[in-house]
């Protein structure tokens, strides 16, 4: 399934991406110059200190206009990207949807679904992302956030979306993986560099979203990749014990409240064979972050439709490992060669928590 | 459904954001087919509606429109650049 834009979506899109690329490249530094600014006269009425929190640096910021107006756009941006991506597609939205529901002919890989799966609250309550009708609630989820992704984030994420995925696959050790599981896979973005950095490995992913799934399985089979889509809870998988050698996560955990990340890591621990390693690729925590930066990496948690992003970030992650009965607990950082651009959290590369059964 | 965020402390002016980026879009999009229409008049002394929605730029073309898409930004935010903090 392929969607080609007609010139008036790619106009539009176009519009979207260069508001977002002026928000990044010509508005954050502007507004970083003045924040200088601020904090020197911050410092000039608190004996010569700098704001050293992020609270003390929202409180500078949260007083200039030019932040209000930065995270505005950025905001308005962003809402109206999603929109104009649901207008360019509801034209073709019955075609669309029957093909998302038509059985792939010749497939490599496979979909289920779970009409009878219970979405948790936690997750029915957010438009992540602000994507109205979030993940779940439109038959064309997956196309509409495979569309918005690589301009929300200004195709930092490379080819196919999958920059994050490559990082992730670049720091898990050699060695044979008989089968490896992606959870909260979403569309597969991260998926498929991992597959393809594992040949012969048996790929599973799992996910809340029907229309995620589907979607995600249609895109596998158009890139010619095996993999076995269904539709799972992290929290408490169908899977039996002891069945994997690999269980990974890219960029997932902060769309989960604390208790839901517990159970899932609990749930990782079950599913994964003795020996098996699991690896989940995330953003670093505040506490190795500028606190300017972890302010404005902070916004997400009320303005973008990321509620557990601030517990997410605070969390003491490896504890939550050893908890479970994890062994040889440890956070390697993964470099992308894009993740600096445009991205609010400064030049920090990614962190990924590894531990083994 | 999230309750939408704000910015301001009065939200009408994110209200008012959000039609000002609306109205934008309305108008890059149609400098963007003027410019189509252009460049086929000249061309070809002729349009339909097909082609115009069929239109793939050339990679230089592309090159003109993205710079032409940052000029755009600059004009329509250059209220930043000045003296506000």
């Amino acid at each position: 399934m392929q969607i080609e834009p007609d010139r008036t979506s790619q106009a539009t899109f176009d519009y979207i991406e260069g508001l977002k690329r002026y928000v990044a490249e010509k508005f954050m530094p502007r507004l970083r110059a003045a924040y200088e600014t601020h904090e020197q006269r911050y410092a000039q009425t608190h004996n010569g200190e700098k704001p050293a929190t992020m609270e003390q640096v929202g409180e500078i910021m949260r007083s200039m206009m030019l932040y209000r107006y930065n995270r505005a756009v950025q905001q308005a941006s962003q809402e109206l990207m999603w929109r104009v991506i649901y207008e360019s597609l509801e034209p073709r939205r019955a075609e669309l949807a029957e093909e998302l529901d038509r059985p792939t002919e010749n497939a490599l890989g496979s979909v289920e679904t779970d009409p009878d799966l219970e979405l948790p609250k936690y997750y029915t309550v957010v438009d992540f992302h602000l994507q109205p009708r979030s993940y779940h609630g439109d038959e064309l989820a997956g196309v509409v956030y495979d569309i918005g992704v690589p301009i929300y984030v200004l195709r930092r994420n490379g080819p196919d979306s999958g920059e994050s995925g490559r990082a992730l696959a670049s720091v898990i050790p050699p060695g044979q993986y008989e089968k490896i599981l992606d959870m909260g896979c979403g569309v597969g973005q991260k998926t498929i560099p991992i597959a393809d950095a594992l040949p012969g490995s048996v790929v599973h992913a799992i996910d809340l979203s029907a229309p995620m799934i589907k979607y995600a399985h249609k895109r596998a089979e158009r890139m010619g990749r095996r993999i076995h889509f269904s539709q799972q809870n992290v929290e408490r998988t169908k899977f039996h014990d002891n069945t994997f050698d690999l269980i990974f996560s890219t960029i997932l955990l902060h769309e989960l409240p604390p208790g839901a990340i517990r159970n899932m890591i609990a749930e990782v621990y079950r599913v994964l064979k003795p020996g098996g390693l699991t690896a989940h690729l995330n953003l670093p925590p505040y506490s190795q972050v500028a606190p300017y930066n972890a302010f404005l990496m902070d916004w997400e948690t009320h303005n973008n439709g990321e509620p557990y992003w601030h517990a997410f970030h605070e969390l003491d992650l490896p504890g939550i490992f050893r908890e479970a009965g994890f062994k040889n607990i440890r956070e390697v950082t993964a470099e992308s060669k894009n993740s600096g651009r445009g991205a609010y959290s400064g030049k920090s590369p990614y962190l990924v928590t590894m531990a083994e059964k | 459904m999230t309750k939408r965020p704000n910015q301001f402390d009065d939200p009408a002016i994110d209200t008012l954001l959000s039609i000002v980026l609306s109205l934008g879009n309305e108008v890059y999009v149609l400098r963007d087919r003027m410019r189509i229409i252009e460049k086929m008049l000249e061309a070809k002394g002729t349009i339909s509606r097909t082609d115009i929605e069929a239109y793939k730029p050339t990679p230089e073309e592309e090159g003109e429109i993205r710079k032409d898409n940052d000029a755009f930004m600059a004009r329509l935010f250059r209220v930043f650049e000045g003296n506000l903090e």
